[in-house]
């Protein structure tokens, strides 16, 4: 079936939580916490580590803005719907029908006039980081890969029901639906791609760039990419009658910026800082 | 957590402890416990109803007569029984009925039991359901199983549990798979000489539909059928070694592209029907996945199907496919119901399906050949009609959404407006018959939905080539549609239009009378022949469940849950506005006849 994806969270399960709901700068401030949405099994944007820490650029970024506003942060983890309509309702402007209330903003939302014109309720700002979709391969396979036709007699592998899934699928009459190899998580699939079970991996640049080892030969492809959005801007969201949070967490992204926090984080996650400025709208 | 009273938790404890002291000393007296042979005579013995579809054959028809044509008049609530709680979502329960107690389950895996005659309660279960549960459309339960002194029903996160009949206690629990993989349990399992048959619940992009069979006394594993093709299924010995069973299919994604069989969907989530006759389990197969059909040309076996499976072998006998690379999840679940019928003084051995679809099949159930195919939603347009030779739909042109990889500058594609929507021409709601007028029940629903392809979405942070989708009823004055079908020509023979989409059961009575509820809170009866609706009552919320019937101590009683909810509501669009005021509940009616 298509579904609405929901989750029930602890608050729920024991029926115990009062109403948490998105709140005005002052009420966070006399609060002291800034409830912040990140999606679950995100890496290297949100994730649990081996020692079940939760890490990312994003938690990084959240916990900066946080400090910016001077309150601390605490995290609504957000399983990912079919479409992030879904999550926006969910996690920014009404809250799960089940309870658990909102966050005071979302991060990694695609900053997108149709998008935003789709989903009125919210607030979309900030943008702070140009995000991917692209493939990725190994030299030693492939040594060149002037078409993706080249693919024919490899394989590729991509996340289970991701964009890089439906595109390889499909394009092209679906010539390379035999060359696709499913994995249930994008990790699994750069797993697969250092082991040399698949010859190239597509999926987002930041998810490759931090997940395969330094010494990893691997060589993104120039090849177009008819009928994909590559590249796509994410920011932040909050409710839009929230206007006086969404100007104090736009400046507090700038000032990331600037002194160069955004690209300490995403370095240490080794991945390239993409700024959000770099892209044509 | 498991409560006997509405108090306390130390009052709790401590009837739990005079409870338990009680059953130590006076080992069950009344109750000697259900039997296969009960469950098979379920439909001829009115005193009880031991299973989901009042028979295995879900025919959901009861030879009590009662309350009929003449006296239904006089049909006045006996009682009402309270969820209660602030977990007051849909329920889609059937009640079961045994030794004068109702069993019922609630939203939110709950179990409640209650005294049959008076409506109070005698213990209730609340399952503990853990954070990150990803279950579909609302927190229902469709109902339960009886087997010797248990019932047994499936939680939001996948478990089965066994309680004991008399206390509420844990018998048994197994996990029916793992619910951080994105599966649920809802359905009603069904019990075949001794196994508990279950199917699964998910939609996640993953899950692979199939069928289990289990001890029922224990819980542990016999056989395990997946659904489709290329899959492998494996029987379980009593040491628990596990044995190869043979594959799904013919072969290894024979009707799939590339490895996506791997991960195909099919979610058997509505269970399943079993006829004695032929020895044979049919449960019906969901969607396909990925959603885009773009992406998995082919017929993707054995989703949005019919199969017949041997209970003892875990075999597949047959298979019937009704939306072959479904492109509308239209899903294929819905109920088998095995039926006999004359032509030219030849019994035959049928069975019929009200798909999602919109189509009506009539199938011979020895075989899965098919006799015969109508609409049952005169506007359906996504086909012209069934071919009979082969069984496939005539899809008519321009009726699938377009490729969203071949969206020129990120445009949205071409759209199309088909009916039904993907709630279905009929959802998850169980169709009845009777054998005294030879039709069937099926509460459907008139809506159609524009789809289209969508290259600018997002998912997960991530740009995505998905799809858009509204519902939108077709008719001004009504979307739900109860419809008498006679299943020998097609021909709907009468119907009864509501406002509201139904999202109910059906009840048939050889009084010649049809229950069924309303979303806009009521239970009512029409005459079977003709449709005349002869009666009503307002339970207070919507019912979505499923009514039933028995006699106790001379008296025929109807049961019915009440509680607004399931998957319309949450949906948009232009069909919200006709169920935006309906007012959330849970609770349990019990009608008899006023005593003059």
């Amino acid at each position: 079936m298509i579904k609405p994806q929901w989750v029930i969270g602890a608050c729920v399960g024991l029926l115990l939580c009062g109403n948490i709901a998105a709140e005005g700068l002052e009420k966070i401030k006399e609060k002291g916490a800034l409830r912040v949405a990140l999606y679950k099994d995100f890496p290297p944007y949100s994730f649990v580590d081996a020692e079940q820490k939760t890490r990312g650029i994003d938690v990084d970024i959240a916990r900066a803005l946080a400090a910016k506003l001077g309150v601390s942060m605490n995290q609504m983890p957000v399983t990912a719907g079919e479409s992030m309509v879904d999550d926006l309702r969910n996690s920014v402007w009404k809250g799960h029908y089940l309870g658990g209330g909102v966050a005071d903003v979302m991060l990694h939302v695609p900053v997108d006039a149709r998008f935003a014109e789709d989903n009125p309720k919210v607030k979309i700002f900030a943008p702070y980081f140009q995000e991917q979709v692209t493939l990725a391969y190994n030299p030693k396979r492939i040594p060149n890969l002037p078409s993706l036709q080249v693919l024919l007699d490899h394989k590729v592998g991509v996340e289970l029901d991701s964009v890089a899934s439906v595109f390889l699928t499909s394009t092209m009459q679906g010539l390379l639906r035999n060359s696709v190899k499913h994995y249930p998580k994008f990790t699994d699939a750069l797993v697969a791609f250092q082991k040399g079970e698949v010859s190239a991996v597509m999926g987002q640049r930041g998810q490759i760039e931090s997940g395969l080892a330094k010494d990893q030969p691997v060589i993104y492809s120039e090849s177009p990419m008819p009928g994909l959005i590559q590249k796509w801007t994410v920011g932040l969201a909050v409710k839009a009658d929230n206007p006086v949070l969404a100007t104090e967490l736009e400046q507090a992204m700038k000032a990331l910026q600037k002194d160069g926090t955004l690209a300490k984080i995403f370095a240490e996650y080794h991945v390239n800082y993409a700024a959000a400025e770099e892209v044509k709208h | 957590m498991n409560h006997y009273f509405k108090s306390t938790p130390l009052k709790a404890q401590i009837a739990s402890i005079l409870m338990a002291c009680a059953l130590s000393s006076t080992p069950t007296v009344f109750a000697k416990g259900v039997t296969d042979a009960d469950i098979q005579n379920d439909t001829t013995t009115p005193g009880d109803v031991v299973s989901y579809g009042m028979g295995l054959r879900a025919q959901r028809h009861s030879p009590l007569d009662k309350i009929n044509k003449d006296t239904v008049k006089h049909l006045v609530p006996a009682w009402a029984f309270s969820y209660g709680d602030e977990k007051q979502r849909g329920q889609e329960a059937q009640p079961l009925v045994y030794n004068g107690k109702i069993f019922v389950t609630a939203s939110y895996s709950r179990m409640f039991a209650v005294d049959a005659k008076t409506g109070q309660e005698l213990w209730q279960y609340d399952h503990r359901l853990p954070d990150g549960i990803l279950p579909c459309c609302d927190v229902v339960n469709r109902g339960a199983a009886l087997y010797d002194n248990l019932v047994i029903f499936g939680t939001l996160d996948a478990q089965l549990v066994a309680l004991d009949q008399d206390t509420g206690k844990v018998v048994w629990k197994e996990k029916a798979d793992d619910y951080k993989a994105g599966y649920s349990y809802t359905a009603a399992p069904i019990i075949v000489n001794g196994k508990v048959i279950t199917g699964v619940a998910g939609g996640e992009f993953g899950i692979v539909g199939r069928v289990d069979a289990r001890d029922a006394k224990t819980g542990k594993l016999v056989w395990t059928r997946p659904v489709i093709e290329g899959h492998m299924g494996y029987m379980v010995d009593k040491d628990g070694n596990k044995k190869d069973n043979g594959m799904t299919g013919d072969a290894i994604g024979k009707t799939w592209p590339g490895d996506m069989w791997k991960y195909g969907g099919g979610a058997t989530w509505l269970g399943g029907t079993y006829d004695a006759d032929t020895n044979l389990l049919f449960f019906g197969t969901g969607n396909p996945a990925p959603w885009n059909s773009h992406t998995r040309p082919g017929d993707n076996l054995y989703t949005a199907s019919t199969l017949a499976i041997n209970p003892d072998t875990g075999k597949i006998v047959w298979h019937y496919q009704t939306s072959p690379n479904d492109s509308w999840d239209f899903d294929g679940v819905n109920e088998f119901i095995p039926f006999d019928f004359e032509k030219d003084g030849k019994t035959i051995k049928a069975g019929a399906k009200a798909d999602r679809n919109g189509f009506f099949y009539v199938l011979d159930r020895t075989n899965g050949k098919l006799l015969s195919a109508s609409k049952f939603l005169p506007d359906l347009n996504w086909a012209e009609g069934i071919d009979l030779k082969t069984g496939r739909p005539i899809e008519k042109a321009g009726m699938r959404p377009g490729n969203p990889s071949d969206a020129k500058d990120g445009k949205k594609g071409t759209s199309a407006f088909t009916i039904p929507s993907f709630l279905g021409g009929k959802n998850w709601m169980p169709m009845a018959y009777s054998p005294d007028t030879g039709y069937f029940y099926v509460p459907s629903n008139d809506w159609g939905m524009d789809i289209w392809n969508e290259p600018v979405t997002y998912k997960k942070g991530a740009a995505y080539l998905g799809a858009g989708f509204t519902i939108k009823p077709i008719h001004d004055d009504h979307i739900g549609v109860l419809r008498a079908i006679d299943p020998t020509n097609g021909k709907i023979v009468w119907e009864q239009k509501n406002v509201a989409p139904l999202w109910g059961g059906v009840l048939s009575t050889a009084g010649g009378l049809v229950f069924t509820g309303t979303p806009e809170g009521y239970l009512k009866a029409f005459d079977a022949k003709t449709g005349e609706e002869l009666w009503k009552f307002q339970t207070g919320s919507g019912v979505v469940g499923v009514p039933v019937t028995w006699e106790q101590d001379g008296e025929q009683f109807v049961a019915v849950p009440s509680g607004w909810g399931g998957a319309v509501p949450l949906w948009g669009g232009d069909v919200a506005k006709k169920i935006n005021h309906l007012n959330q509940g849970g609770s349990l009616w019990v009608f008899k006849l006023h005593a003059n």
